[in-house]
């Protein structure tokens, strides 16, 4: 057994860029994050480093957290806000409960992927970390529809209290926001999503990009479009949220070269939506 | 002396009338490889190294490559030979006789010389004489072709070698691979070895089921598939059931769900997973069911949740089953795991779950784990389940409270396409 979890670990250090950067890259108080989901586990893994530097630099922090391959695909939801980041743990597992699948944890408590603890070990560890809330979102639309066609979420803090989810299923779309203490949603609304979406903040505001590169803004007050797109879809490649400039860009799989500073990549390579 | 004598008979037999062809055998004739062509399926090897490619026979190999054919078509195969031989006539008939009396024709092919002793041959791609019957699942293990050579223009035939792959013959094109179904060789394997001769929906899918009533199921190789022989594996993907051989609930439900979209057989909304129904109880939600069979001993929580008065606690850290992950292990306990429902090839699998996913077929619920099939979401609690639990973090602990009361909470279903 330890054989195999050593070179478990090996194989994953050698083969996480080799694995797609789920949603978005995140550039704060000059440093990148970024997640990447192991395919055969599930368990999710913070790259983090230096904004000026190359990405193939970052340091590879272990989740307690991780999502399925279930299709349709919804990539990993995460975010992070400073220290605390937000990660809804949708891996499978007999003993993980999606009704307490939104966790947050300080970043300063991840620690680097190495022997003295497994993929088994974070597995575990996400399934009993104690949620940040209960999933009502979830526990909403499933309650509405118990078939999951189309089904997408995505969710952003904007700060500690403020933690917005927007979730789709069988052609309808409701925006859920969480102050803290408990959710408010929307009115659930016709909207049919056919991929994943993905969303952001920017200015105390909350965008939900879809597949198709259109962005809307959203809020529990409803949806608008705003004359923005991304000019290609979301699966060619990811967002580069550059908080500290208050940034948005997209950036395709293809351009992203591991060996340039990312800042400067950045520039060079990616899209600018706002 | 031998092969100059051999090859004077050959040559003897190439020149003389039909009265005079001789009955000796030809060992200096070698059978290399066989490619199957023609439309075959593309099958994946269950460690995830890839596929299977051509030649899928090759001679003195160990261990030989599958083939599958959708029904309807026929096999299409080439071969390549050697003679051991200082004079050879420039050409031969080679023919092929294959299992289900599929011929391969009599062809008349050219030997290239070489300015050794070994030359080479080939049979050129040919069509079976027959498809494999329209709509109908075949499983051929192996597929025999008795390789035949000729030197007197197929006046007489003497055997060169037989070929042995095993062949799959679907009942309808398989449905397109997704990122998790895949046409992998155990799904072909199990699907056609248990569909054999069926046609019907219906049948296809009561034949594949069979596999997993009797708590054995087998991969291509007759090797078992485990569901948690390692009480705590983390293996929840058709790839990684199929790889390890172990694996949690969810794969054995997409490999029923697989065998059957492998014959082409469509089912929307098949993918079950169930959990409780989140009632809150005593503050807490309801969100763990425990599997038969579990013992319940004296109560010692009454006084904190009169509905769930049986309590056990573990270490949060290490969780109910610490390495080597064989058996739940607890701090207290006022309920313990026993022998009870088996599971694919496992006696005793885990049993405390949140979630549990199955099949759905025609309003019926399979079990692929468990091999048992329920009528009704309802009628799995009664059938299946020794109670219902809570559980909650305090510290470094998690306490986890039980009932034997099964109306104290239900399942809830979420239903995907598979």
């Amino acid at each position: 057994m330890k054989t195999f979890f050593v070179s478990f670990l090996i194989v994953l250090g050698s083969t996480l860029f080799a694995q797609n950067i789920e949603r978005k890259i995140i550039i704060e108080n000059g440093n990148f994050y970024f997640t990447t989901i192991d395919a055969e586990f599930q368990i999710g893994t913070m790259n983090t480093g230096k904004a000026a530097e190359a990405i193939k630099t970052a340091k590879k922090l272990a989740l307690p957290a991780g999502r399925n391959y279930s299709e349709p695909v919804n990539p990993f939801s995460w975010d992070i806000v400073d220290t605390s980041v937000y990660a809804i743990n949708f891996l499978m597992h007999s003993q993980n409960d999606r009704n307490e699948a939104i966790k947050r944890f300080n970043v300063a408590s991840l620690k680097e992927w190495g022997p003295a603890f497994t993929t088994m070990d974070m597995i575990m560890k996400s399934i009993d970390l104690t949620p940040y809330t209960y999933n009502d979102p979830y526990l909403f639309i499933t309650r509405r529809s118990n078939v999951l066609s189309n089904f997408y979420y995505d969710a952003v803090a904007l700060n500690d209290s403020s933690y917005t989810m927007a979730i789709s299923n069988n052609g309808e779309l409701s925006i859920w926001n969480y102050n803290g203490k408990i959710w408010k949603h929307g009115e659930v609304q016709k909207f049919h999503v056919d991929d994943y979406f993905s969303l952001f903040t920017l200015n105390k505001k909350t965008y939900m990009i879809l597949n198709s590169g259109v962005i809307y803004e959203i809020s529990t007050s409803g949806i608008s479009s705003v004359s923005k797109d991304c000019g290609s879809s979301l699966t060619n490649g990811f967002l580069v949220l550059n908080k500290d400039e208050k940034t948005v860009w997209f950036m395709k799989n293809n351009d992203l070269n591991q060996h340039t500073g990312l800042l400067e990549l950045v520039k060079k390579k990616a899209v600018r939506i706002f | 002396m031998q092969k100059t004598l051999i090859c004077l008979i050959v040559s003897l037999a190439l020149f003389s009338s039909k009265a005079k062809a001789q009955d000796f055998t030809y060992s200096n004739v070698s059978l290399l490889n066989v490619s199957f062509s023609g439309g075959n399926l593309n099958i994946r090897k269950d460690d995830g190294t890839g596929s299977y490619t051509a030649p899928q026979y090759v001679a003195g190999s160990a261990t030989q490559s599958p083939v599958a054919y959708v029904s309807g078509n026929a096999p299409r195969a080439t071969a390549s030979f050697t003679i051991d031989c200082p004079n050879v006539p420039d050409s031969v008939s080679v023919r092929g006789v294959a299992s289900d009396a599929i011929d391969f024709a009599s062809t008349r092919v050219y030997v290239n010389p070489s300015a050794g002793t070994l030359h080479n041959f080939s049979y050129p791609a040919t069509n079976g004489s027959h498809v494999f019957t329209a709509s109908i699942v075949r499983f051929f293990k192996p597929f025999a072709i008795n390789w035949e050579i000729s030197f007197n223009n197929g006046l007489t035939w003497k055997p060169i070698s037989t070929s042995n792959n095993t062949v799959y013959v679907t009942r309808s094109a398989p449905q397109a691979e997704g990122a998790e179904y895949k046409w992998f060789h155990t799904v072909f394997d199990l699907s056609c070895r248990n569909a054999q001769y069926t046609s019907v929906d219906t049948a296809i899918i009561s034949h594949v089921w069979n596999e997993f009533v009797d708590h054995i199921v087998l991969n291509y190789n007759g090797d078992s598939l485990f569901y948690y022989k390692v009480m705590n594996s983390l293996n929840v993907t058709l790839a990684t059931l199929l790889k390890f051989r172990d694996a949690e609930c969810y794969t054995f439900a997409q490999l029923f769900l697989s065998a059957i979209k492998i014959q082409g057989v469509v089912r929307t909304n098949n993918y079950v997973y169930i959990t409780p129904i989140n009632n809150t109880v005593c503050g807490h939600a309801v969100n763990r069911f425990i599997v038969k069979n579990w013992s319940f001993g004296t109560p010692s929580a009454t006084a904190t949740c009169p509905a769930f008065p049986y309590k056990n606690t573990y270490v949060t850290a290490t969780g109910t089953m610490p390495p080597p992950y064989s058996a739940y292990v607890f701090t207290t306990a006022d309920v313990t795991d026993l022998v009870g429902t088996p599971g694919s090839c496992n006696v005793r699998p885990s049993s405390y779950f949140n979630n549990h996913q199955i099949a759905k077929i025609d309003g019926i619920y399979y079990d692929a784990c468990y091999g048992a099939t329920f009528p009704t979401l309802l009628s799995i609690k009664t059938a299946a389940f020794s109670g219902w639990s809570y559980r909650f973090t305090v510290g470094s602990n998690t306490e986890a409270y039980f009932t034997n009361d099964m109306t104290q909470s239900d399942l809830s279903e979420s239903i995907t396409t598979y």
